[in-house]
């Protein structure tokens, strides 16, 4: 402070060049927005960012290296490095790093923050509502051009290879894709006198909420479903069975009947016959005894059967004025940021991951949908099927599946916004019709941001 | 803790050895207390709630981590694990490489901390005793820092640390916290309450600044010096987000982050195995802490009295 008060101001260096204060200003402005301009341009292709550091161990240091980003954690992780070690030993020319982020949500952010730091992956597993976004974006390598003879766009499953498929090219390739289950303990069914299968509608589903009303456990009071309020999939599976759903396109289709009448459906269920409630953890609840069905992934299947002490079944989800089935999981992406050498030995991974033993041991171990040729037909898989019905129902039930509403899929407030909604209605007994409403309101505005976006790179 | 278990050591025991005609001063404190306990009864009862409190999740994370997966979903609750194992550390072991982030924890927390409290003492000696132009201001500044979540300057960081090369190096998990506002603000506030006679003594015999700071500003200040280390130690071992996205690969992560290669992605997260995990995060603080819970407690009292002046 000192220094200003006793020294007169100095004559400004920029007034003694003869440049006034607006030529200033302008030139700054220009400086600060070139960046954001080249920002625009770095689409067009030829733009390449430097690859992730990380940990690469001596034997395969001359080799070309490419690093792939993974949510999965635990088990599934295990199940992957071995299918990724399998792939540096069985050639001599890659070497695959697998770096590991905690869930979608965290690979999704991590890109986001990385693609900024002008450092990317080569191999991404994005989850069915996240890839869209980095496609819109221009962050995504298109993938048709790189299958050929030996591995043909028929190694995938055509449905799941139809939902990564955008402007005829193919962007997004399935990697430990999933689908809800209706998930029952049959010892609590047979007690109560439920027949021994899934209800075919919901509303039968809710005569028998009724009928197992005042049935209690080991001193504790059953209900029949345990509901999540972390993730809204499985009320984008309601919606449709009662005739409603997100959005047909761009345009939202919240508050139509359909819609309403799922939620509503669950607020009663809940609320008036007290035959559901809002869990912390539905499938703990469920191991536990204390709620006599949940709808839970199949990724869930091999977890349940470990730890539940009881007999449970496993039946296609509810129906009601239609079928009410989504498709979830990832799938894997290649990043066009990313040098041409290593966005070709990234498809080499791609590949390995996709054929073979690998995608045999990776469908049988994590217990995600076969999605590949090679699964689909292997015995091993086919073996499984006959000994575990349950791991058949999954599969059969992929039929009438479907992936995401466009909204969920392109719109990133979408998921947030419907956990808010879907939560305010399961513990708050909020109005279903009121709270929907709101969600569309609340959600116009995010819309409008990538309808111009939307419609030029997906098309109506 | 210690004062319900003081409270409990109070109370009367059982005496009925005493012969009856014996009214000593004993039977008279002993009738006081009584009187004391009636009127309040409450008090041990909201001390035993607030304890509970905080006792029972550790409690049910140590017994997690030792019960098996049947009883650990058994409902209701055991409490106690019938069935010992120590299954759920050993298949942490083999989910992911915990030596590997007991040593990244470890560095970090020891180059971290350490920096952290060497540029917070001198930072703060500087902000307490030397005259230069802009202090107050750049105090101020200081104090906005402390305002600033970390959350709001965590891309920015990612993208100076970025450009700088350094991600996924130690360097890049400690630097961008090496600068703490808040040890700097406590030791400050600490150092102006020093009494002002013992540095003009020092100066009179020709002390200079080194030998103020080492001499007697420091050896005055442990307590506060000992509780920014502290939370320096606690804050850079917990630390989550920042080891999160500056690290990518798994020989570089930290405890913390450790965790999560432990839960499920999809399906059901196995709670024992976790719970056994965690348990490995928190028991070396829980060490530290219960060996400087002492000095914790005079420093954040003595900083926060002496920031009146």
């Amino acid at each position: 402070m000192h220094l200003f008060d006793r020294q007169p101001a100095p004559r400004s260096g920029l007034a003694s060049l003869n440049v006034t204060r607006r030529q200033v200003l302008a030139g700054g402005l220009l400086a600060a927005s070139a960046p954001l301009l080249a920002g625009c341009f770095n689409g067009g292709g030829g733009t390449v960012y430097g690859q992730p550091s990380g940990d690469t161990p001596k034997q395969y240091k001359d080799r070309q290296r490419v690093v792939m980003w993974s949510p999965f954690t635990a088990h599934n992780a295990e199940i992957l490095q071995a299918n990724i070690d399998a792939f540096n030993e069985s050639q001599e020319a890659i070497f695959c790093e697998v770096q590991i982020f905690e869930g979608y949500d965290k690979v999704e952010s991590k890109l986001a923050a990385s693609l900024q730091a002008k450092q990317v992956p080569d191999l991404s597993v994005m989850s069915d509502i996240v890839w869209n976004r980095f496609y819109l974006n221009d962050a995504l390598e298109p993938l048709s051009g790189y299958f050929d003879d030996s591995f043909g766009t028929d190694s995938f499953h055509e449905q799941f290879l139809k939902e990564g498929t955008l402007k005829d090219k193919i962007w997004w390739v399935p990697f430990g894709r999933s689908t809800p289950l209706f998930y029952f303990n049959r010892d609590i069914f047979a007690e109560v006198g439920l027949p021994d299968r899934s209800p075919k509608t919901y509303s039968e589903y809710r005569e028998w909420g009724k009928a197992l009303a005042g049935y209690s456990r080991n001193g504790t009071k059953v209900a029949m479903r345990g509901y999540t309020g972390n993730d809204d999939w499985y009320f984008q599976g309601s919606s449709w069975a009662f005739g409603g759903g997100y959005s047909d396109g761009l345009d939202m289709r919240f508050t139509s009947e359909g819609t309403v009448n799922a939620l509503e459906f669950d607020r009663a269920f809940i609320h008036d016959d007290k035959s559901g409630y809002l869990s912390a953890d539905p499938g703990g609840d469920f191991i536990a005894g204390a709620t006599a069905s949940i709808t839970e992934s199949t990724g869930a299947l091999t977890g349940i059967a470990a730890s539940a002490e009881f007999e449970f079944g496993c039946g296609f989800l509810p129906k009601e004025d239609g079928t009410g089935v989504p498709t979830g999981g990832g799938g894997l992406s290649i990043l066009g940021y990313a040098s041409d050498d290593r966005k070709k030995a990234a498809w080499e991974v791609l590949k390995f991951l996709s054929s073979g033993d690998a995608a045999i041991e990776w469908t049988l171990g994590t217990g995600y949908m076969p999605t590949t040729k090679a699964a689909l037909e292997s015995e091993k898989v086919k073996a499984k099927a006959d000994e575990n019905p349950n791991y058949q129902v999954a599969i059969d039930q992929l039929e009438i599946a479907q992936g995401p509403d466009v909204v969920r899929k392109f719109v990133p407030e979408a998921v947030p916004e419907m956990k808010g909604a879907i939560q305010a209605v399961y513990s708050g007994n909020a109005d279903a019709e009121k709270t929907l409403k709101t969600v569309q309101a609340n959600l116009e505005p995010a819309l409008e941001k990538v309808r111009a976006k939307y419609d030029a790179k997906v098309g109506a | 803790m210690a004062a319900i278990m003081t409270a409990l050591r109070d109370q009367p025991a059982k005496d009925d050895t005493l012969p009856a005609d014996a009214m000593t001063t004993r039977d008279r404190r002993r009738h006081r207390r009584k009187a004391n306990l009636a009127r309040t009864w409450w008090g041990y009862l909201l001390l035993i709630a607030a304890g509970l409190a905080f006792v029972l999740p550790l409690y049910i994370l140590v017994t997690t981590a030792f019960k098996t997966n049947g009883e650990i979903y058994t409902w209701p609750m055991k409490w106690l694990p019938t069935q010992f194992t120590w299954d759920n550390l050993v298949a942490a072991w083999e989910l992911a490489p915990f030596d590997a982030f007991i040593t990244n924890s470890v560095v970090v927390t020891v180059i971290g901390a350490t920096a952290k409290i060497v540029l917070a003492v001198f930072t703060a000696y500087a902000f307490a005793y030397l005259p230069f132009p802009g202090k107050n201001v750049l105090f101020l500044v200081m104090l906005g820092a402390l305002m600033v979540p970390g959350h709001v300057t965590l891309l920015v960081n990612y993208i100076t640390i970025g450009n700088m090369g350094l991600i996924n190096t130690y360097a890049g998990l400690i630097l961008p916290g090496v600068a703490s506002a808040f040890g700097t603000f406590l030791l400050r506030q600490h150092f102006l309450s020093l009494p002002k006679e013992v540095f003009e003594a020092a100066e009179v015999d020709g002390a200079g600044h080194l030998r103020k700071l080492f001499s007697f500003a420091l050896p005055m200040s442990i307590p506060a010096v000992a509780t920014v280390g502290l939370i320096a130690v606690i804050d850079e071992w917990n630390n989550f987000v920042w080891p999160l996205i500056i690290t990518n690969s798994v020989n570089m992560r930290t405890l913390p982050i450790g965790l999560m290669y432990l839960k499920a992605n999809d399906g059901l997260t196995s709670w024992g195995v976790l719970m056994s995990g965690t348990l490995v995060v928190v028991l070396p603080m829980l060490v530290v802490f219960l060996f400087a819970q002492r000095f914790i407690v005079t420093g954040l009292t003595g900083a926060a009295a002496g920031s009146g002046r």
